[in-house]
């Protein structure tokens, strides 16, 4: 990408598309598949056994070792490649905005939770919309679209935020899966719709590997002794 | 506003920063002028040079002092962390300005 002298130099495209490239790696389309697969696989598993301790440590376990692999990944496949760079404050001014939104909607999470345990007690008004909803059956039918919906929502913010909008399309098929699932207990939909995430991820990042080989015979790496 | 003279506009081209100018050291501080910092892989990745070219023209933007190189270890791994100093994205902003200037004053009819 050399700057031609007759082309207009245009920073912003040349910034985001700095930006963009650190996700043609693949990496983050394979490791939301992996959570979504993690989903799956727990969902199977507790169809066996339901114990909450066996669900906690699940998702402890899975969760954490796809995040491991991501950031094993990025640091021993990507960075090599690639190389490092940090960018200006308007990206930094993005993620400290994301990270924002993540923690009310984790704050959103435990509320529901804490109000689903009985911790908080719920407004009269609320008691009475879920049952006359359980009443009619409707509830069966909101719980999964709206949880469905909530996880389409985050992730979208989250793609929008990071600027990966190949994550959009994650996004929505999380969600739909998600509704699926709750909707007809079918846990296997998760791991479908974690190959379908997978596959984009797994040619973006065999394509990534062809094109980035490790920088290698650098034994001064940048010196300028070349000159 | 009165269109400028010849002389003036042939003024303007030759005040250009002839180190930015060249078009290979202008990618590189439009590349590193728009991020915090890169490192020497990321920025042979992002402007398409070889690593020898590279390493050349980061030499001469260094001992003007447009460019900061820090080079450490990475594990085993040698690694150097380029970053335009203060001058260095005064000039690149100057030469901006400037090169808007001279496109401006040759569409001048």
């Amino acid at each position: 990408m050399e700057v031609e002298m007759s082309e207009q130099l245009n920073l912003k495209e040349l910034e985001r598309r700095a930006y963009r490239s650190t996700f043609q790696d693949g990496l983050w389309d394979l490791y939301l598949a992996g959570i979504m697969a993690s989903l799956g696989v727990l969902e199977v598993i507790s169809h066996f056994n339901d114990a909450t301790w066996i669900r906690f440590i699940g998702y402890l376990v899975t969760f954490g070792g796809v995040w491991g692999l991501f950031m094993l990944g990025k640091k021993y496949i990507t960075l090599p490649r690639l190389g490092a760079v940090k960018f200006g404050l308007k990206r930094k001014r993005r993620k400290l905005t994301l990270v924002v939104i993540l923690s009310i909607s984790l704050l959103f999470n435990i509320g529901l939770l804490l109000l689903n345990k009985g911790v908080i007690k719920a407004p009269a008004w609320l008691h009475s919309f879920a049952s006359d909803m359980t009443r009619r059956g409707i509830m069966d039918i909101l719980v999964p679209l709206f949880t469905g919906l909530f996880v389409s929502v985050i992730f979208c913010l989250i793609a929008y935020f990071i600027e990966f909008y190949r994550g959009m399309y994650i996004a929505v098929l999380f969600g739909l899966c998600i509704f699926i699932d709750m909707s007809f207990d079918l846990p296997v939909v998760m791991l479908m719709g974690a190959a379908l995430a997978a596959i984009p991820g797994l040619i973006l990042f065999i394509r990534f590997i062809k094109q980035y080989p490790i920088q290698t015979g650098q034994v001064d790496h940048g010196s300028p002794k070349a000159s | 506003m009165a269109a400028p003279k010849q002389a003036d506009r042939f003024t303007t081209i030759t005040d250009l920063d002839k180190l930015i100018h060249e078009p290979a050291r202008m990618s590189i501080m439009a590349v590193l002028y728009v991020l915090e910092s890169a490192d020497f892989t990321f920025l042979m990745n992002q402007t398409g040079l070889t690593w020898g070219n590279l390493s050349a023209h980061l030499t001469k933007l260094e001992k003007a002092e447009y460019v900061q190189v820090v080079k450490s270890f990475k594990g085993k791994r040698p690694n150097t962390n380029l970053k335009l100093t203060s001058t260095g994205r005064e000039a690149f902003r100057n030469y901006m300005e400037q090169m808007a200037q001279v496109v401006k004053d040759f569409e001048t009819k």
